[in-house]
């Protein structure tokens, strides 16, 4: 069968997106309200001569959004200077003669208008536009944590160069994260994606990446900062040994309501709009996002003689509300998110005459949570979250089922003491009570049964309802010594699927050495519960233990200057009772593994005109399978990895910006050769005696991405063209291997060629 | 970007799909081996009294003109239950049947099955399975190593005579001989007296076939002209009882 490569349609959706494009500005210019009403005939009969003086309301307002400016300056003819209210408006008294006055805000563009231009007008509108850049004031710093190897990245900059704007997969491009181009999933000194903690706030989503969109769950818009910890984290987050990604949702409230919709043809539309309520002192902001792939992407595979039918499908709907109260503020979260994709493809384990195989998957999930944070009284303050969740998942593959439905309810309650001095004590707690519903039609594997096949194999069914409880609870404590901080915590916890508990003990520990570098550290015990699979009495192991990690990190920041801050540390990290397969037990705990490496991260920080960061980590992941035997590579090791990150503003409206990825291959185990199994009609991969898992590397893997924006400005609203290239490299980078039917060749599954782009954004 | 996840999807799937026809499962172009036919489909253990041996015979697709050597082989996998034995190669039990477009090899073997004391009987059914391997080498067609169990069972248990049958199957579309264009179905009738279900592999020198594991299905011949030779075979899902059926027929 020939098959032929077509051209994607980019080039339509770049004209469909002109298109809108034009019709919004004919649009927008009906709508502008004309401004300087004119003189109603009988003020213009009364009005006196030319050289009367008159009064005028003058409206300053940004160019782009219609935002009022307060404390923008006017500059009158005699070099009297007045200033706009918070709305934005003053009253001048024009004086006789010509002349000009001057309307200025820092970051503004000044404007000049003619006292004649003004006069006899009620109202006058003036729209600022937004200066030339400067790189004079830092804007955020990259502040110093207590935390040995925590990070934080504001949206602003997580916007503009995260893969695919997406402020949760900032954790990608910082240092002690291996990544994967096609995955949002990160791997974190050597712990598996599964093994890092991923929260909104305090709740923990059930997931958060849309599996098929490769998007966070939740729109940047209603995100402040994303922080990162790669490890040594502190005693409120626990049952992960890598990681831990915490969006944090916005606490502010804008003056005016906002719009903003965005369309990416032919992958997905969002609106989101935003609103000051309660006399401008709440936020209500809403957002929904939906793909239409499965609309186009038929009709691609179609044309491009695919026998495959592909019909993903992703979206999320959320509402936000914040309360800021005069001790703490109230905050309320409701969150749908759904992934589906259909897959019929042909395969040698179809059952159906089509020699089509099926593959059917969707997952969704509601949260409702409130965050409630109050001072006690002087010393004491509180933060309680509650959230409730349903999650639903289904698999149909060829003809095995899986459908798990769980729905919980989760509380974190956290509570600080103010201490004399900077000293804190802080206490928390975590509980979870959940109810799954579990139905599973599949084969149990039985890797000794010669004859066992997957595609053939008798299925099991199991139907069984199962509730779990998680506990959790922890103390620690900020003690400074002179210039040494100190913290110390310990966390106790209990999961019900595990029949035991433990606890935790860690340390945390900062040393100010002179104004500008601090030594840090951390050293600690991680704990992680088997996956509920794992500890299942059917498909697992009920008897497994905690899987066990100790983290070792020494640090030393220095702030080179008020643009300038560096990170630097060693960290040594050793993970027992990892999970492996077991031909008795099914499961058990003899997996080990020894994580080690360098880090070092020199960040820019914001200013108008700049940011940006260098991240580079070495590292080596050395796995053991049971005890007594060899250590090898470990499924997740790449020795280099580097990341350069930078966004320039060339000028108020064009930015330019990008990212440059380079990593050492992964590691995959090499087939020796293979066998033909005649009970299975199959060939089989074999290893060597000798050979080791994860013995071969592939290729050094790099990738440029760059991107220029733009920005079409009216008065009250704003359109962004976004232009780029993704996956620039000196040749398709290999992303995997795969074998042919009998392992006798090998090729690389090669990723993406450089791909064109254009994205439309419009806010009002 | 969004962008660029949607490329990435396509082009891999497009990938798997345009690309596949390049090396095809049932298209034979070198030394293939085809399957095992036990002459019992189930055992019992030896006893001094009764040794028990099974004769095995080993098929292959074999290219024209091209010599095949056997050996014993013994797989490497650690995983896969079963207790291994050695395999005789009978002398002189070679032959080769010339087909239009390649050759049907096969050579017989003796597995002798261990006594009962070491065997290691598992599962509800109880059984125990006998490990075989050998190894075919060829001058200018590359090599197979086959690898196989034999199924044991007690002495006395029901399974000797429920699962003792050996099932047949046989091409009845399209016939032998036939001279034929386009696309064309194929149809095996596959039937076996034992309590087992049987699974079917296609196998033909060019061309591609839609399921190669559907009793019926379709032959596409893509740019196959000439002589074609077709093979199915047929397997027991619980004792691998083995049968094959081979047909010529000429595409136009």
């Amino acid at each position: 069968m020939a098959s032929t490569c077509r051209r994607w349609p980019w080039v339509a959706g770049t004209l469909l997106q002109a298109t809108l494009v034009s019709l919004w500005t004919t649009k927008l210019q009906a709508q502008t309200p004309a401004v300087g009403a004119p003189m109603t005939p009988a003020t213009a009969a009364t009005a006196p001569a030319a050289a009367a003086t008159s009064t005028v309301t003058l409206k300053v307002r940004i160019k782009g959004s219609g935002a009022p400016v307060s404390r923008a300056e006017i500059t009158m003819p005699d070099g009297k200077k007045l200033f706009t209210g918070k709305d934005g408006d003053v009253q001048l008294n024009l004086p006789t003669g010509d002349g000009q006055i001057r309307v200025y805000r820092p970051g503004q563009e000044p404007e000049l208008r003619d006292i004649a231009e003004l006069r006899g007008k009620d109202r006058v509108e003036i729209f600022l536009l937004p200066a030339t850049p400067t790189d004079n004031e830092v804007i955020v710093r990259g502040e110093k944590r207590p935390e040995a190897s925590r990070k934080t990245i504001t949206i602003a900059e997580a916007v503009k160069v995260a893969p695919g704007g997406d402020p949760a997969q900032i954790p990608k491009l910082l240092p002690g994260v291996q990544s994967r181009s096609f995955s949002p999933d990160i791997v974190v000194r050597g712990s598996g994606p599964a093994d890092s903690l991923y929260r909104v706030d305090n709740y923990d989503m059930p997931f958060i990446f849309h599996r098929i969109g490769n998007l966070s769950v939740i729109p940047p818009q209603m995100l402040a900062d994303v922080e990162f910890s790669t490890g040594g984290f502190g005693s409120q987050y626990g049952n992960v040994t890598g990681g831990v990604v915490v969006l944090h949702t916005r606490s502010d409230v804008p003056e005016t309501p906002k719009f903003e919709f965005k369309i990416n043809i032919p992958f997905y539309s969002a609106l989101y709009y935003e609103t000051p309520v309660n006399d401008g002192k709440d936020l209500l902001a809403a957002s929904v996002r939906r793909s239409y792939l499965e609309a186009f992407l038929p009709l691609v595979l179609k044309k491009s003689g695919a026998d495959l039918t592909v019909v993903p499908f992703f979206g999320d709907e959320h509402l936000y509300y914040y309360h800021p109260t005069d001790d703490g503020h109230v905050k309320i979260i409701a969150t749908h998110a759904y992934d589906g994709l259909h897959l019929l493809f042909p395969s040698d384990d179809a059952t159906s005459p089509s020699g089509k195989a099926t593959f059917d998957f969707k997952t969704s999930f509601e949260l409702i949570g409130v965050e409630w944070k109050k001072s006690l009284d002087k010393d004491w303050s509180m933060t309680l979250s509650p959230n409730v969740f349903n999650n639903d998942n289904v698999i149909d593959v060829i003809d095995n089922n899986i459908d798990i439905k769980v729905r919980g309810i989760v509380v974190h309650a956290d509570f600080t003491r103010k201490l004399d001095g900077k000293n804190r004590l802080y206490l928390g707690s975590e509980l979870g009570y959940g109810v799954a519903n579990i139905y599973v039609v599949a084969p149990v594997i039985d890797n000794n049964d010669p004859f066992f096949d997957p595609a053939s194999a008798p299925k099991r069914k199991v139907s069984e309802t199962a509730t779990y409880t998680s506990a959790a609870g922890w103390v620690a404590t900020d003690r400074y010594l002179g210039d040494l901080l100190l913290t110390p915590g310990i966390r106790p916890f209990y999961y019900s699927q595990m029949k035991k508990g433990g606890y935790d003990p860690r340390l945390n520990w900062r040393y100010q050495l002179d104004q500008d570098n601090s030594l840090k550290g951390a050293v600690g015990q991680y704990s992680e519960a088997a996956q509920f699979q794992d500890v299942d009495k059917v498909f697992g192991n009920p008897d497994l233990k905690y899987i066990r990690s100790m983290h070792y990190i020494l640090g030393l920041e220095t702030a080179w200057s008020d643009r300038w801050l560096s990170d630097v540390q060693v960290f040594y990290k050793e993970i027992n009772g990892l999970v492996r397969s077991d031909p008795v037990t099914v499961k058990n705990n003899n997996g080990k593994l020894i994580s080690s490496g360098f880090e070092l991260f020199i960040r820019r920080n914001v200013t108008e005109r700049l940011f940006g960061w260098v991240a580079y980590t070495y590292s080596r992941n050395r796995e053991q399978d049971a005890p007594k035997k060899h250590y090898h590579d470990g499924q997740y090791d790449q020795t280099h990895v580097f990341n350069l990150v930078g966004d320039y503003k060339l000028t108020p409206i064009w930015d330019l910006g990008g990212r440059l990825v380079y990593h050492t291959g992964d590691t995959y185990t090499g087939v020796d050769h293979s066998v033909y199994n005649a009970n299975l009609d199959k060939y089989q991969a074999r290893e060597g005696l000798n050979t080791q898992p994860y013995n071969q590397r592939l290729p050094a893997y790099h990738e440029l991405d760059i991107y220029a924006e733009r920005d079409i400005l009216f008065d009250t609203s704003k359109l962004t063209w976004r232009f780029g290239v993704e996956y620039l490299a000196l040749q398709r980078q290999a992303q995997g291997v795969r074998n042919n039917y009998d392992y006798t060749k090998t090729t690389y599954f090669r990723g993406a060629p450089p791909i064109p782009y254009v994205e439309l954004r419009g806010a009002i | 970007m969004m962008r660029t996840h949607f490329f990435v999807l396509v082009l891999g799937l497009s990938t798997f799909a345009c690309n596949g026809d390049a090396d095809r499962y049932e298209d034979i172009q070198k030394l293939r081996a085809l399957g095992v036919l036990s002459d019992k489909a189930v055992v019992e253990p030896s006893t001094t009294a009764t040794p028990q041996v099974v004769t095995l015979t080993f098929y292959a697709a074999l290219p024209h003109g091209d010599t095949v050597t056997a050996e014993p082989y013994q797989d490497t996998a650690t995983s896969s239950g079963g207790t291994p034995a050695t395999l005789t190669v009978n002398a002189g039990t070679a032959v080769v049947e010339t087909h239009a477009s390649f050759d049907l090899y096969h050579v017989s073997g003796t597995l002798n099955i261990p006594p009962v004391d070491a065997l290691v009987f598992r599962g509800l059914d109880q059984n125990a399975t006998v490990k075989y391997g050998i190894k075919l080498t060829t001058k200018s067609s590359g090599s197979q190593n086959i690898v196989g169990s034999v199924v044991v069972y007690q002495s006395g248990a029901a399974q000797l005579k429920s699962l003792a049958a050996i099932p047949t199957v046989k091409i009845t579309a399209p016939a032998k001989s036939a001279a034929l264009s386009g696309k064309q179905d194929i149809v095996a009738a596959a039937s076996t007296t034992g309590a087992e279900t049987l699974r079917l592999g296609w196998f033909v020198n060019g061309g591609e076939i839609k399921n190669r594991n559907a009793a019926a299905t379709t032959w596409d011949p893509i740019k196959t002209t000439g002589a074609v030779t077709l093979v199915v075979t047929a397997r027991g899902a619980k004792t691998g009882a083995f049968a094959l059926d081979v047909i010529d027929f000429t595409a136009n």
